[in-house]
Protein backbone atom coordinates (compact mmCIF):
# COMPACT_ATOMS: atom_id res chain seq x y z
CA UNK A 1 0.00 0.00 0.00
CA UNK A 2 1.61 3.14 -0.84
CA UNK A 3 2.53 5.46 1.81
CA UNK A 4 0.24 8.41 1.03
CA UNK A 5 -2.70 5.82 1.01
CA UNK A 6 -2.01 4.92 4.47
CA UNK A 7 -1.81 8.23 5.46
CA UNK A 8 -5.76 8.76 5.36
CA UNK A 9 -7.65 9.13 7.60
CA UNK A 10 -7.60 10.81 11.30
CA UNK A 11 -5.71 14.15 10.72
CA UNK A 12 -4.25 13.56 7.41
CA UNK A 13 -7.82 14.42 5.62
CA UNK A 14 -7.79 17.66 7.10
CA UNK A 15 -8.85 20.10 5.03
CA UNK A 16 -9.59 17.92 2.48
CA UNK A 17 -12.86 16.57 3.46
CA UNK A 18 -13.98 12.91 4.12
CA UNK A 19 -12.93 10.05 1.88
CA UNK A 20 -13.72 6.00 2.09
CA UNK A 21 -13.90 5.14 5.57
CA UNK A 22 -12.64 7.54 6.97
CA UNK A 23 -13.74 8.04 10.80
CA UNK A 24 -16.46 10.68 11.94
CA UNK A 25 -16.97 11.80 15.27
CA UNK A 26 -20.06 11.48 16.89
CA UNK A 27 -20.28 15.51 16.46
CA UNK A 28 -19.50 15.44 12.79
CA UNK A 29 -21.96 13.06 11.86
CA UNK A 30 -24.53 15.19 13.65
CA UNK A 31 -23.64 18.43 11.44
CA UNK A 32 -23.68 16.59 8.28
CA UNK A 33 -26.28 14.59 8.14
CA UNK A 34 -28.87 16.23 10.91
CA UNK A 35 -28.11 19.73 11.36
CA UNK A 36 -27.34 19.97 7.59
CA UNK A 37 -30.68 18.54 6.33
CA UNK A 38 -32.28 20.78 8.70
CA UNK A 39 -30.80 24.02 8.46
CA UNK A 40 -31.74 23.02 4.50
CA UNK A 41 -35.18 22.48 5.26
CA UNK A 42 -35.46 25.36 7.58
CA UNK A 43 -34.10 27.40 4.83
CA UNK A 44 -36.33 26.42 2.15
CA UNK A 45 -39.35 26.51 4.02
CA UNK A 46 -38.74 30.21 4.91
CA UNK A 47 -38.24 30.74 1.25
CA UNK A 48 -41.52 29.06 0.89
CA UNK A 49 -43.60 30.80 3.99
CA UNK A 50 -42.11 34.91 4.04
CA UNK A 51 -43.83 36.09 1.01
CA UNK A 52 -47.39 34.79 2.61
CA UNK A 53 -46.35 36.25 6.03
CA UNK A 54 -45.36 39.62 4.47
CA UNK A 55 -48.54 39.76 2.27
CA UNK A 56 -50.86 38.85 5.19
CA UNK A 57 -54.24 36.85 5.28
CA UNK A 58 -55.57 36.70 1.64
CA UNK A 59 -59.09 37.03 1.02
CA UNK A 60 -61.00 33.63 0.39
CA UNK A 61 -64.35 33.62 -1.35
CA UNK A 62 -66.68 31.10 1.13
CA UNK A 63 -64.07 31.58 4.21
CA UNK A 64 -64.05 33.72 7.30
CA UNK A 65 -63.72 37.61 6.89
CA UNK A 66 -61.69 38.56 9.42
CA UNK A 67 -61.19 42.14 9.29
CA UNK A 68 -62.34 45.80 10.44
CA UNK A 69 -65.24 47.32 8.47
CA UNK A 70 -63.79 50.33 6.48
CA UNK A 71 -64.88 52.95 4.44
CA UNK A 72 -62.55 54.16 1.77
CA UNK A 73 -63.43 57.66 0.29
CA UNK A 74 -66.07 57.66 2.92
CA UNK A 75 -66.35 59.92 5.93
CA UNK A 76 -67.35 59.05 9.35
CA UNK A 77 -68.52 55.34 9.23
CA UNK A 78 -69.68 55.38 12.62
CA UNK A 79 -72.27 57.69 12.06
CA UNK A 80 -73.48 55.99 9.81
CA UNK A 81 -75.44 54.03 12.34
CA UNK A 82 -77.46 57.07 13.76
CA UNK A 83 -77.84 58.44 9.98
CA UNK A 84 -81.19 59.04 8.15
CA UNK A 85 -81.01 56.57 5.11
CA UNK A 86 -81.32 57.69 1.75
CA UNK A 87 -84.43 56.84 -0.60
CA UNK A 88 -83.73 58.50 -3.50
CA UNK A 89 -81.76 57.53 -5.84
CA UNK A 90 -81.24 54.00 -7.83
CA UNK A 91 -78.66 51.28 -8.12
CA UNK A 92 -77.91 47.57 -8.19
CA UNK A 93 -77.18 44.22 -5.84
CA UNK A 94 -75.39 41.82 -6.91
CA UNK A 95 -73.24 38.29 -5.53
CA UNK A 96 -70.19 36.05 -6.12
CA UNK B 1 -50.77 43.67 7.03
CA UNK B 2 -51.41 43.77 10.48
CA UNK B 3 -54.19 41.39 11.46
CA UNK B 4 -57.81 42.80 11.45
CA UNK B 5 -57.19 45.31 8.10
CA UNK B 6 -59.07 44.61 5.09
CA UNK B 7 -56.11 46.05 2.40
CA UNK B 8 -52.59 46.37 2.31
CA UNK B 9 -51.17 49.86 2.48
CA UNK B 10 -50.43 50.08 -1.27
CA UNK B 11 -54.08 48.35 -1.77
CA UNK B 12 -55.59 50.78 -0.30
CA UNK B 13 -53.33 53.48 -2.57
CA UNK B 14 -54.58 51.96 -5.37
CA UNK B 15 -58.31 52.28 -4.13
CA UNK B 16 -57.74 56.00 -3.53
CA UNK B 17 -55.98 56.51 -6.64
CA UNK B 18 -59.19 54.68 -8.68
CA UNK B 19 -61.92 57.03 -6.48
CA UNK B 20 -59.50 60.13 -7.19
CA UNK B 21 -59.39 59.13 -10.98
CA UNK B 22 -62.98 58.37 -11.11
CA UNK B 23 -64.10 61.89 -9.83
CA UNK B 24 -61.77 63.46 -12.09
CA UNK B 25 -63.44 61.55 -15.13
CA UNK B 26 -67.10 61.77 -13.79
CA UNK B 27 -67.16 64.75 -11.40
CA UNK B 28 -68.75 62.28 -9.27
CA UNK B 29 -67.60 60.99 -5.41
CA UNK B 30 -66.90 57.65 -5.43
CA UNK B 31 -66.28 55.75 -1.80
CA UNK B 32 -66.23 52.03 -0.98
CA UNK B 33 -67.26 50.17 1.84
CA UNK B 34 -65.91 47.00 2.94
CA UNK B 35 -66.99 45.23 5.56
CA UNK B 36 -69.47 42.59 7.16
CA UNK B 37 -72.86 44.33 8.46
CA UNK B 38 -75.25 42.71 10.17
CA UNK B 39 -78.87 42.62 8.47
CA UNK B 40 -79.80 44.28 4.71
CA UNK B 41 -76.60 45.41 2.97
CA UNK B 42 -78.86 47.48 1.08
CA UNK B 43 -79.89 49.58 4.16
CA UNK B 44 -75.95 49.82 5.20
CA UNK B 45 -75.56 51.50 1.92
CA UNK B 46 -78.42 54.13 2.18
CA UNK B 47 -77.08 55.14 5.71
CA UNK B 48 -73.70 55.63 4.24
CA UNK B 49 -75.20 57.86 1.66
CA UNK B 50 -77.26 59.32 4.67
CA UNK B 51 -74.06 60.48 6.43
CA UNK B 52 -72.73 62.25 3.31
CA UNK B 53 -75.50 64.53 3.98
CA UNK B 54 -76.52 67.28 1.18
CA UNK B 55 -73.21 65.48 -1.01
CA UNK B 56 -74.93 62.39 -1.31
CA UNK B 57 -76.62 63.60 -4.49
CA UNK B 58 -73.48 63.36 -6.35
CA UNK B 59 -72.10 60.00 -4.45
CA UNK B 60 -71.67 56.91 -5.23
CA UNK B 61 -71.38 54.21 -2.35
CA UNK B 62 -70.10 50.79 -3.42
CA UNK B 63 -71.01 48.16 0.27
CA UNK B 64 -68.76 44.65 -0.02
CA UNK B 65 -70.06 42.06 2.27
CA UNK B 66 -67.04 39.60 1.43
CA UNK B 67 -68.16 37.21 4.54
CA UNK B 68 -71.52 36.58 2.39
CA UNK B 69 -70.48 36.97 -0.89
CA UNK B 70 -72.93 40.21 -1.41
CA UNK B 71 -72.53 43.86 -3.12
CA UNK B 72 -74.41 47.08 -3.71
CA UNK B 73 -73.83 50.01 -5.82
CA UNK B 74 -75.74 52.76 -4.40
CA UNK B 75 -75.95 56.25 -6.45
CA UNK B 76 -77.37 59.38 -5.68
CA UNK B 77 -80.18 61.44 -7.01
CA UNK B 78 -78.15 63.72 -9.21
CA UNK B 79 -75.47 60.75 -9.96
CA UNK B 80 -78.04 58.09 -11.09
CA UNK B 81 -79.06 60.66 -14.10
CA UNK B 82 -75.29 60.10 -15.05
CA UNK B 83 -74.94 56.34 -13.61
CA UNK B 84 -77.93 54.31 -14.44
CA UNK B 85 -78.85 50.93 -13.03
CA UNK B 86 -78.07 49.27 -16.27
CA UNK B 87 -74.56 50.93 -15.72
CA UNK B 88 -73.89 49.82 -12.14
CA UNK B 89 -74.57 46.58 -12.94
CA UNK B 90 -72.18 46.57 -15.52
CA UNK B 91 -69.43 47.86 -12.70
CA UNK B 92 -70.90 45.34 -10.22
CA UNK B 93 -70.53 42.51 -12.95
CA UNK B 94 -66.38 43.93 -13.57
CA UNK B 95 -65.63 43.66 -9.67
CA UNK B 96 -67.96 40.28 -8.40
CA UNK B 97 -65.90 38.43 -11.34
CA UNK B 98 -62.27 39.19 -9.61
CA UNK B 99 -64.09 39.07 -6.29
CA UNK B 100 -65.09 34.83 -7.59
CA UNK B 101 -61.25 34.67 -8.02
CA UNK B 102 -60.46 36.12 -4.40
CA UNK B 103 -59.05 39.31 -5.96
CA UNK B 104 -61.07 42.25 -3.86
CA UNK B 105 -58.54 45.44 -4.26
CA UNK B 106 -58.20 44.35 -7.75
CA UNK B 107 -61.86 44.11 -8.47
CA UNK B 108 -62.93 47.09 -6.90
CA UNK B 109 -60.64 49.31 -8.68
CA UNK B 110 -61.52 47.46 -12.24
CA UNK B 111 -65.13 48.09 -10.97
CA UNK B 112 -64.43 52.09 -10.29
CA UNK B 113 -63.01 52.03 -13.58
CA UNK B 114 -65.91 51.05 -15.44
CA UNK B 115 -68.84 52.99 -13.24
CA UNK B 116 -66.20 56.20 -13.74
CA UNK B 117 -65.89 55.23 -17.66
CA UNK B 118 -69.92 55.44 -18.12
CA UNK B 119 -70.70 58.48 -15.35
CA UNK B 120 -68.08 60.49 -17.92
CA UNK B 121 -70.76 63.25 -19.30
CA UNK B 122 -69.21 66.55 -20.63
CA UNK B 123 -69.47 69.63 -17.98
CA UNK B 124 -72.64 71.94 -18.64
CA UNK B 125 -72.65 75.46 -17.98
CA UNK B 126 -74.86 76.35 -14.40
CA UNK B 127 -75.89 73.29 -14.00
CA UNK B 128 -72.47 71.32 -13.20
CA UNK B 129 -71.68 74.17 -10.82
CA UNK B 130 -68.89 73.64 -8.11
CA UNK B 131 -71.61 72.93 -4.78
Amino acid sequence: MPAEARQRGGAGRAGRGFGYRDGMTPVEILGWFVLLPLAFYVLVSLLVYIPSWVRGPKYRPGLSWWAEPVWIGGTDLDAAAMAEPVREGGGCSARW
Amino acid sequence: MPAGEAFSAGQVDAIERAIAHAYAESDLSFSVFVGAPDGDLREQGRQLLGVLGAAADRCVVVVIDPAHRRLEILTGTTAARYLDDRATALGAMSMTSSFAAGDLAGGIVAGLHTLSEHARHPRTLHSDLAE
